[in-house]
């Protein structure tokens, strides 16, 4: 699905995403953790071609993102608030989202009623602007715009970040439906070593813009993972 | 502590993001204040000349007190739709332990500094200065002084105790214009009495100095009443303004026939009719096109001068939409850059979007034609020229605007984005339809010159698909200068 090679970015003074070999499989979830500074989402923007590259290239599917831009038919991500219309209503947004990844409207609105234990009535009844919101309920909008229109690829930078605990929850059973979905693929990073744990078959561990390691998820990998991050 | 304050208000204006600008441009704008400030010196130092000229025989006292009525008046409307209390900034103080009353009168009084109350200042005393040049008795003069700064500051705190209560609306702004108007007409008619009454009473004033306490009472009561207001009501739910603004949801139903393209043009007329700045440019220029309207009247222009006016209309409202094409979109260019939209729909929604503001900068003063048949020609042309020619151009230089605009921000004293880019923009916009004008003129053919203008223009319109292309290609090379830039 997601091919890296030779990935190097400068990303601050000190530190560069420098990747040798990095790939991710289709169906697979993989958590990506590390600390502030780690790299993160700087190879997210990479995948998203959001960045240009000071060395390699990022293949999704075989095709270099930043040769065509094939991958936006099936990927889709929530980074930051720079995902989000502010100046829109919940609803124009998913409406606008919805459209660009082929739903009608009516679709737009199953597929919102759909989630709508997790966006809470009041997200999506309201008829406020984006910017109104809070940022808990601003994260939420964004997440579920990015689960629309089946996307092969998903792209999660801190989803948990700013979600109250029930939301948490709910958001960890829905990405947890996506386990048995054999051609999607996620790719989702947080600083919560539980949840990630609990939703990804894979962790990775980014420190100072380098691989430190990747491992398949077991039952020990979350006491594994406490103790890399213990002081 | 004052001092405390008072430094953290020093360090604000001083890292602002203004002193980024470069330094052409901040040269610019500091040369442009210091001609302003000029200007109301000189005012201030020949307000005597200008007023005999107009007035021989009248006392030069009582004919400023007069006058001073309708400033005060038009003054206190202006500072209702301007001026703004910086209530936000005290945000971080509110709970440190400083006293509540402290921070506001700090609050109060700072915004004394402020352009409204310099202004009179730099017009007044000079014009003091010249009025005791004249023989009229310094302490009279003073008194008088004293008495106007009162009265401008009363104005200054007042005006915000009355936004507290009135929310703007258009049509309360339109009525309290028409409504000023109106008490300025009926007092220059002498239906009412009001300036000449204010005049003598405010000479009286200045004549025995003890009645200056009237003035000053007056600027204490409206700080005490304004100081008041803002502890009541300074919790976080009134500084946020988060006033449960339900939106409004404006569907333009034709649009949804375009796609992809109608759903982006859709997007970026929500984007200027639910944001502060398009709308206050709006209002800024409205001043402008009401005097450039008033030309047309008056014989004293030559037909050159008045070309290039119409020209600027018709290309106004582009101007105002395509200034920061890009740019305004910051908040949002990364979903923009990762959904399934091809760079060629973006350019295509944004360039239906120019033509669609010049049709309308079109109909809307085609009533040029009251005036001649010549100038709505013109006109047309220029929408011809603006929509073929000039809208790529905008479109282009918008690629390189690298500056995020905040949209929910007023243009008054904003100079977010305004870079030496945006005036660049601004040159062809006349000067293209002018150089093509020009060579026609001189040889006496100004019809032909037009008919050039606007068969240019249409060649523009009929090939709009190939610049929009190469346009699409330039945006791929640029792309990721913008997202960073706009992060």
């Amino acid at each position: 699905m997601i091919e890296v090679q030779q990935l190097v970015k400068f990303y601050s003074q000190k530190f560069s995403l420098n990747i040798d070999h990095y790939s991710i499989q289709p169906g697979e979830c993989v958590g990506l953790v590390g600390n502030n500074g780690a790299g993160k989402t700087t190879l997210l923007s990479l995948i998203l071609d959001l960045m240009k590259a000071t060395k390699g290239e990022v293949l999704s599917k075989g095709e270099p993102v930043a040769q065509n831009e094939h991958w936006k038919s099936y990927t889709s991500a929530f980074l930051d608030e720079h995902f989000l219309i502010d100046f829109l209503t919940p609803k124009e947004y998913f409406e606008f989202v919805g459209k660009l990844r082929g739903l009608a409207p009516a679709d737009t609105q199953e597929f919102v009623a759909h989630y709508s234990d997790f966006l809470t009535e009041e997200t999506i009844q309201q008829k406020q602007y984006i910017r109104n919101l809070s940022a808990g309920n601003k994260s939420k909008i964004g997440i579920v715009a990015a689960l629309m229109g089946n996307p092969e690829l998903i792209l999660l930078d801190e989803p948990f970040a700013h979600l109250d605990p029930t939301s948490q929850n709910r958001l960890k059973n829905i990405l947890d439906g996506y386990k048995n979905q054999p051609n999607v693929s996620l790719i989702i990073s947080s600083h919560d070593l539980k949840h990630v744990t609990e939703i990804c078959s894979r962790i990775t561990i980014l420190h100072q813009g380098q691989l430190q390691k990747d491992m398949a998820t077991t039952s020990e990998t979350l006491k594994e993972l406490e103790r890399y991050f213990a002081v | 502590m004052f001092l405390q304050l008072l430094t953290h208000q020093w360090k604000e204006s001083a890292r602002s993001s203004f002193w980024q600008n470069s330094i052409g441009f901040r040269i610019l704008i500091g040369f442009s204040l210091l001609m302003l400030a000029l200007y109301c010196v000189a005012i201030g130092l020949f307000m005597d000349v200008l007023l005999k000229m107009a007035f021989p025989n009248k006392d030069l006292l009582l004919l400023v007190s007069k006058g001073l009525l309708y400033y005060l008046t038009i003054d206190l409307i202006l500072r209702f739709f301007l001026q703004k209390l910086p209530v936000l900034s005290i945000q971080p103080y509110l709970i440190l332990p400083i006293k509540r009353a402290r921070l506001f009168n700090f609050l109060v009084l700072k915004s004394v500094v402020n352009p409204f109350n310099l202004l009179p200042l730099l017009v007044f005393v000079p014009f003091s200065l010249k009025l005791i040049i004249l023989s009229y008795p310094v302490s009279v003069v003073i008194s008088w002084l004293v008495a106007v700064i009162a009265l401008v500051l009363a104005n200054n705190f007042i005006a915000f105790s009355i936004k507290k209560y009135i929310v703007v609306k258009p049509f309360l702004a339109l009525s309290l214009i028409a409504f000023v108007g109106l008490f300025i007409y009926a007092d220059y008619a002498l239906w009412i009495n009001a300036s000449n009454t204010f005049g003598t009473g405010l000479v009286h004033i200045s004549n025995a100095s003890y009645w200056l306490i009237i003035p000053l009472l007056w600027a204490g009561l409206c700080f005490s009443i304004t100081k008041r207001l803002l502890r009541q009501n300074a919790y976080l739910d009134d500084l946020e303004m988060r006033k449960n603004n339900t939106g409004t949801t404006t569907r333009f139903r034709f649009l949804q026939r375009y796609g992809i393209v109608g759903e982006l043009m859709q997007l970026e007329l929500n984007l200027h009719l639910r944001n502060k700045r398009t709308k206050s440019a709006l209002i800024a220029m409205l001043p402008g096109i009401l005097i450039i309207v008033y030309t047309y009247t008056s014989d004293q222009h030559g037909p050159f001068f008045l070309f290039g006016m119409t020209i600027f209309l018709s290309s106004i409202l582009m101007s105002i939409l395509g200034q920061m094409l890009f740019a305004q979109e910051a908040s949002y260019f990364h979903l923009l850059m990762t959904l399934n939209i091809p760079f060629k729909s973006i350019f295509e929604a944004k360039y239906r979007l120019l033509v669609l503001a010049n049709l309308i900068s079109f109909i809307l003063f085609s009533p040029i034609l009251y005036f001649s048949y010549h100038y709505f020609f013109i006109l047309l042309a220029g929408f011809f020229i603006n929509s073929g020619i000039n809208a790529h151009i905008m479109l282009y230089a918008s690629l390189f605007n690298d500056d995020p605009i905040d949209m929910s921000r007023s243009t008054f004293f904003n100079y977010q984005g305004v870079n030496i880019t945006q005036f660049l923009v601004m040159l062809p916009l006349i000067g293209i339809p002018t150089s093509i004008y020009l060579p026609f003129r001189l040889y006496g053919l100004q019809n032909m010159g037009i008919v050039a203008i606007g068969a240019i223009g249409l060649v523009g319109i009929l090939l709009h698909k190939y610049s929009i292309q190469f346009l699409a290609n330039q945006l791929k090379k640029r792309k990721h200068i913008l997202t960073t830039a706009y992060k």
